[in-house]
């Protein structure tokens, strides 16, 4: 799609009732707080998940026992964090597509779904880690996790600062 | 003394420190210093959040029902400790900056009643947990009493964020 195309689809957006309504009424701040809730929600899940794999924390529980526990709050908070952060690009497309915290976000969020998809297909991959479980996870997965983590927390900053960078 | 005359002296304390100068001056001229606080300040609330909100999540049996409540809370206790200690850390550089804007703000004092309820509630779980090992599982009516308190305790951390964030659209509430 080409540059022009794009700015007439974020007018178009930003000219719909919708977007008015989110825009200037209080659906912004709800959609913000549970924004900011599910956020939350999910980098709690993903640190517990994470800091199990670099063997800080919960170690007496099987890796894949604390993932298969936390997957559907990771995917659920995932789920209604883009869905309420949809609602709050919708309020002003065209800026937040310029804005350079939030093109930022979007590339940290596509590397954190690359280096997901990689742990699930070397872990998949990987018939030792398959049949026991209660291994220490490899090096390999260890910096996976501890990536996963900075990922994150770059996401909740990049986050932060689009409501600074006008 | 009434609490309006109270309040009103705290502030001027407050803003008349030197504290208060330092804050201020670090908010306005360090670059990008509020954004960095203020993401500190929500990767605090997502630690805390794995930690105490998980617990109260594994008392409702809504999370990680294979590990123990108890060996949670002896795990999980220092990591609580630590992201509100961070919290407090972060949150009052903006407080301290600008008393006015947060003690006569009523959703401000909304988020301290939240938070302060929920601490207590957390310390409660987290005293008797640490007192006597299994305390909360060894009868029906204690594991209830725990579910209680977790029910609690998360619809209030729940509040406290959302209480957060609406301090600065106090426009669209009164």
């Amino acid at each position: 799609m080409k540059p022009e195309n794009l700015n007439q689809l974020w007018d178009w957006i930003q000219n719909t009732e919708l977007s008015f309504q989110i825009g200037a009424t209080w659906v912004f701040p709800l959609l913000e707080s549970i924004h900011v809730l599910s956020v939350v929600f999910l980098f709690s899940s993903i640190l517990i998940v994470d800091l199990r794999i670099m063997r800080v924390s919960a170690l007496n529980y099987p890796i894949q026992l604390v993932y298969k526990e936390l997957v559907p709050w990771s995917w659920a908070a995932f789920a209604i964090s883009c869905m309420s952060g949809l609602g709050l690009f919708i309020s002003r497309p065209g800026a937040y597509a310029e804005n350079p915290a939030f093109q930022i976000k979007m590339c940290l969020l596509l590397l954190a779904g690359v280096n997901l998809a990689l742990f699930k297909l070397k872990s998949s991959n990987d018939k030792a880690h398959a049949e026991d479980v209660n291994q220490y996870a490899f090096s390999r997965e260890e910096y996976q996790a501890c990536l996963s983590v900075l990922i994150w927390a770059s996401v909740i900053f990049a986050g932060r600062w689009i409501g600074h960078i006008n | 003394m009434n609490i309006p005359i109270m309040i009103e002296l705290i502030i001027n304390i407050i803003q008349e420190s030197a504290l208060r100068e330092f804050v201020l001056w670090g908010l306005l001229n360090v670059p990008g210093l509020p954004p960095i606080l203020q993401s500190i300040h929500i990767l605090a609330v997502a630690t805390l959040f794995a930690s105490i909100g998980m617990i109260n999540l594994r008392f409702l049996r809504l999370a990680l029902p294979s590990q123990s409540p108890n060996e949670m809370i002896i795990r999980l206790a220092p990591w609580m400790w630590a992201s509100l200690l961070t919290l407090l850390l972060t949150g009052s550089a903006f407080v301290i900056a600008r008393p006015a804007r947060y003690f006569y703000n009523p959703i401000a004092g909304i988020k301290l009643l939240c938070l302060t309820i929920a601490i207590c509630l957390a310390a409660l779980l987290f005293r008797f947990a640490k007192r006597r090992p299994n305390y909360w599982e060894s009868s029906n009516s204690r594991y209830k009493l725990a579910q209680g308190i977790s029910l609690c305790s998360i619809s209030l951390w729940i509040c406290t964020v959302f209480a957060g964030r609406w301090i600065a659209y106090l426009d669209y509430l009164f």
